[in-house]
This record gives structure tokens, C-alpha cells and sequence, in this order.
């Protein structure tokens, strides 16, 4: 009787294991303002039915969803705040992400007004950011940013590589002059002694 | 007299940077980082350029790669048309940047334009991989990208120790080769000066099994480089048949323990 426990309970325990024994973690994008994630254990698997819970900057809970059988959840953000993704397995694992408001869209209300009465002034600012839209001139405008916006960080890495490159040019040039009137010297001291 | 020393070393050093050929040759592909976390941020950027990696240059001009990609999740991207010419040291190279979007085990690879080497007669072409971990996934390292020549590691090539010993298989049409030699480079930042050439590229030639391993004693980027020889002849640039050196190469990074 108690034997048959016994089995039923290593068998328990085996299959657990692979939770217990890995860190949980959590990663997440944004396209638009839906935000896409997945819950996974470093070295393979994904955790699935694992609850997240949305915190806003402040700390404070904006939303909770749950990871479906491939360990994936989506959660469409209301506001342009950062946005951190807490998944707890409830064991002492714990993994964190943080989407960052620059990466949901400007159409979105600011976190500005987050720490007073959020879910408030959200609708209050919505309208007045979707109105001038429809003026082509604002509409130029707004492409305008959001190019800049994806092309600035492109633009900073490629001025920083060539920056790299030129440095490495400089110091090539420098050992080739060093060596060349070292070898300039030498052949003269021998001239010299003989 | 100590001048006459001191210019002599000089000398020395000018002759040494210009006969650079003694050392190997070593297809470089360079990751800006080998590990992907939230504050690297999800950009890659790969260095890639022909070059003897211990002896620090110099570079040897790169034709068009064949084939440039990475294995993800079991699917290969052909990221061929994204890699930019740069030029270094005066010397065609190549740059790519990519961005990562899920967390996984990235293998990076590359198949460069066969290279004419005169001194040794023979055309090289060293298919290299290296790999990147994002968001610490860290499943899928050792996935075959399903080369010609390939090393397909035994130990998880990244978030290594200074110290550590790395072990690969040597495969050729995804055979194990028995007794293959792998020359292993250190990429100098110019902080050592070999001694004597014998310690520029250390040599270590795998078991029956086609299994080496080597115990890397500095931080920083290593190069395993198995040469094999390829079935079939090619064509130099004069339009003679010569053999072909087919290099397996793959990179490891490794850290100080502190």
C-alpha cells in the first residue's frame, strides 16, 4: 500500500524537477501597442499556464495574463509607460522584463499623469492626440518622428563603428612609421661601426 | 650601444609586421557580443574579416561571401544581402548588424569567397560559425548548420571561463574526421608578444572520433581552425586546378573569473 504512494510520489517530483531546477525568465516585444511574450526556463521549455502580472513604473498592477501551451502571452498596452512583466512560478523563481515606453507608440496617452488618477486622464488625452492626424501637414510631421525615431539609433551605432575604424587606421599608421625609422636607425648605426 | 639595441628591436618588430604570412590564416567573425541581454540591448553586430588573429593583421582582402546566415530555432536566415563592405586597414572586410527578436541560440555563419593564397598554392575557404545567446535561452548551441567542414561544439560555446577546456567534433559532409588537425589562435589585442612562432598558433589534432580539446588560458576571443582538404580541385585566378584548404573554424569567447 504504501509502496505504490511511495512510486506515486517520485513520479511527482521527476516531473517537476526540470522547473525546480531552472531559472524562470521572461521576454517580451512590442508591435504597435500589443506586446507579445513568452515565459521560458534557461537550457529549454517554455512554462505554460504561468501567470504575469503587468506593473506600470510606479509598481503598480495594470494587468495580469497567462502563458498559453507554447509558454507565449499578449497583453495590448493603454498607456506609453514602461511597462515590467513579472512572471512568479510561485517556487522562489521569479523573471522579470521591462517593456520601455519608447518602444509603444506616441499615439498612446503618456505616463505623466500615471502616478494621479491613470485610467481617468487616458480617455481626457486620447482624442487630442488622434485629432490632428488628419491634417497632412501634422501627418507629414508625425512620419517625419517616427522615422527619426527608428533611424536615430542605426545612425549613432554606424557614426560609433566608423569612429572604431578610424582609431585602428591611426594606431596601423603610427606602428608602421615606428618601424620604419627603427629600421632607418639601425641600418645607419651599422654604416657607422663599419 | 643601447640605443643600437633598442633600434635593432625596432627593426625587428618592422620586419615582423611585414612578414606576417608565417602565421595562419584565420577567417574572423566577430560578435559584438556573445551573450544578448535586456541591457546589451538587441543588436548584434558582427566584425568579419580575413586576418591572422594572434599575430594581430595583417588583413587579407575578403571577395563576396558566398553565404551568410544564422540558425535559430531550427530555421535558417540567409542574412547574405544585409552584410555591408567595410574597409580595414585598407582592406575589403565586411560588417552586419541584426536584430534579435526572440530568445534563442543564435549561429551565426559564413561561407567567404574562396581566397587565392600564392605562397601556399592553394585556394582557402574557411566556413566559420560563431554563436550568440539571447535573453539566456541557451538551448540550441549546438545545432548543425549542415556545412561542407563543420565543428559542431561539445561544450556550450559561450559563457566560458578563462581556463576552460573546449571540445568540438570535426566534421566533414557531417562525418566525424579521425585525427584532424585544428590549429587554435588567440585574438590579440596586443597585450602578448609570443616568444617564439611556435606559440602564435597552437596545433592539437583530434582523436579517432574526430573529438579535440584545447584549454584556453587567457580572456578573450579564441579561433579553432580545422583544415581539411576538399575532395575536389578549383580553379585560381591564372585558371590552374590547385587544391582547396577547407577550414571548419568556430569562436568562443572566454572571461576572467572575478
Amino acid at each position: 500500500m504504501i509502496r505504490p504512494l511511495l512510486l506515486a510520489l517520485a513520479l511527482v517530483v521527476a516531473v517537476s524537477a526540470p522547473a525546480l531546477a531552472h531559472k524562470i525568465k521572461v521576454f517580451a516585444t512590442a508591435e504597435g501597442a500589443v506586446v507579445s511574450g513568452l515565459v521560458y526556463f534557461p537550457g529549454g521549455g517554455k512554462a505554460v499556464g504561468a501567470p504575469v502580472q503587468v506593473l506600470g513604473p510606479d509598481g503598480v498592477e495594470i494587468g495580469r495574463v497567462t502563458t498559453d501551451d507554447a509558454g507565449a502571452f499578449t497583453f495590448e498596452a493603454t498607456r506609453r509607460i514602461d511597462h515590467t512583466f513579472v512572471a512568479d512560478t510561485g517556487d522562489g523563481h521569479r523573471g522579470t522584463f521591462v517593456v520601455k515606453a519608447d518602444q509603444l507608440p506616441v499615439s498612446l496617452p503618456g505616463g505623466e499623469d500615471a502616478a494621479g488618477a491613470p485610467s481617468t486622464a487616458a480617455p481626457a488625452a486620447a482624442p487630442a492626440a488622434a485629432a490632428p492626424v488628419l491634417d497632412p501637414a501634422a501627418l507629414e510631421d508625425a512620419v517625419a518622428r517616427a522615422v527619426a525615431r527608428e533611424v536615430n539609433p542605426l545612425r549613432l551605432q554606424i557614426e560609433a563603428y566608423e569612429e572604431r575604424i578610424r582609431l585602428h587606421d591611426i594606431l596601423g599608421g603610427l606602428g608602421w612609421i615606428a618601424g620604419i625609422t627603427g629600421l632607418a636607425f639601425w641600418l645607419l648605426g651599422r654604416k657607422k661601426q663599419g | 650601444m643601447r640605443a643600437g639595441a633598442l633600434s635593432v628591436t625596432a627593426a625587428t618588430l618592422a620586419l615582423a609586421a611585414a612578414s606576417g604570412p608565417a602565421a595562419a590564416h584565420f577567417q574572423e567573425l566577430i560578435p559584438s557580443t556573445d551573450i544578448v541581454t535586456p541591457d546589451t540591448g538587441a543588436t548584434v553586430d558582427l566584425a568579419i574579416r580575413f586576418t591572422h588573429p594572434m599575430s594581430g593583421g595583417p588583413l587579407m582582402d575578403m571577395g563576396t561571401p558566398a553565404r551568410i546566415g544564422v540558425l535559430a530555432g531550427g530555421t535558417v536566415t540567409d542574412l547574405t544581402a544585409q552584410a555591408k563592405p567595410v574597409t580595414v586597414d585598407g582592406k575589403a572586410a565586411y560588417g552586419l548588424s541584426h536584430v534579435l527578436t526572440a530568445p534563442a541560440d543564435y549561429v551565426y555563419f559564413i561561407e567567404p569567397a574562396p581566397y587565392w593564397e600564392p605562397a601556399e598554392g592553394k585556394m582557402i575557404v574557411h566556413y566559420t560559425k560563431v554563436v550568440v545567446d539571447a535573453f539566456d535561452a541557451q538551448e540550441g548551441w549546438d545545432a548543425l548548420v549542415g556545412l561542407p567542414v563543420e565543428i559542431e561544439p561539445l561544450v556550450r560555446p559561450y559563457g566560458l571561463w578563462t581556463g576552460n577546456v573546449f571540445r568540438g567534433i570535426v566534421r566533414k559532409n557531417g562525418e566525424p574526421v579521425p585525427f584532424a588537425e585544428v590549429e587554435v589562435e588567440w585574438r590579440n589585442d596586443g597585450s602578448v608578444t609570443p616568444p617564439a612562432d611556435a606559440f602564435v598558433t597552437q596545433v592539437v589534432k583530434a582523436g579517432p572520433d574526430g573529438v579535440f580539446s584545447y584549454a584556453m588560458p587567457r580572456a578573450g576571443w579564441w579561433g579553432f581552425a580545422a583544415l581539411l582538404e576538399a575532395d575536389a580541385p578549383m580553379k585560381n585566378p591564372a585558371g590552374e586546378d590547385v587544391p582547396v584548404e577547407q577550414g571548419a573554424l568556430m569562436w568562443v569567447r572566454t572571461v576572467d573569473m572575478k
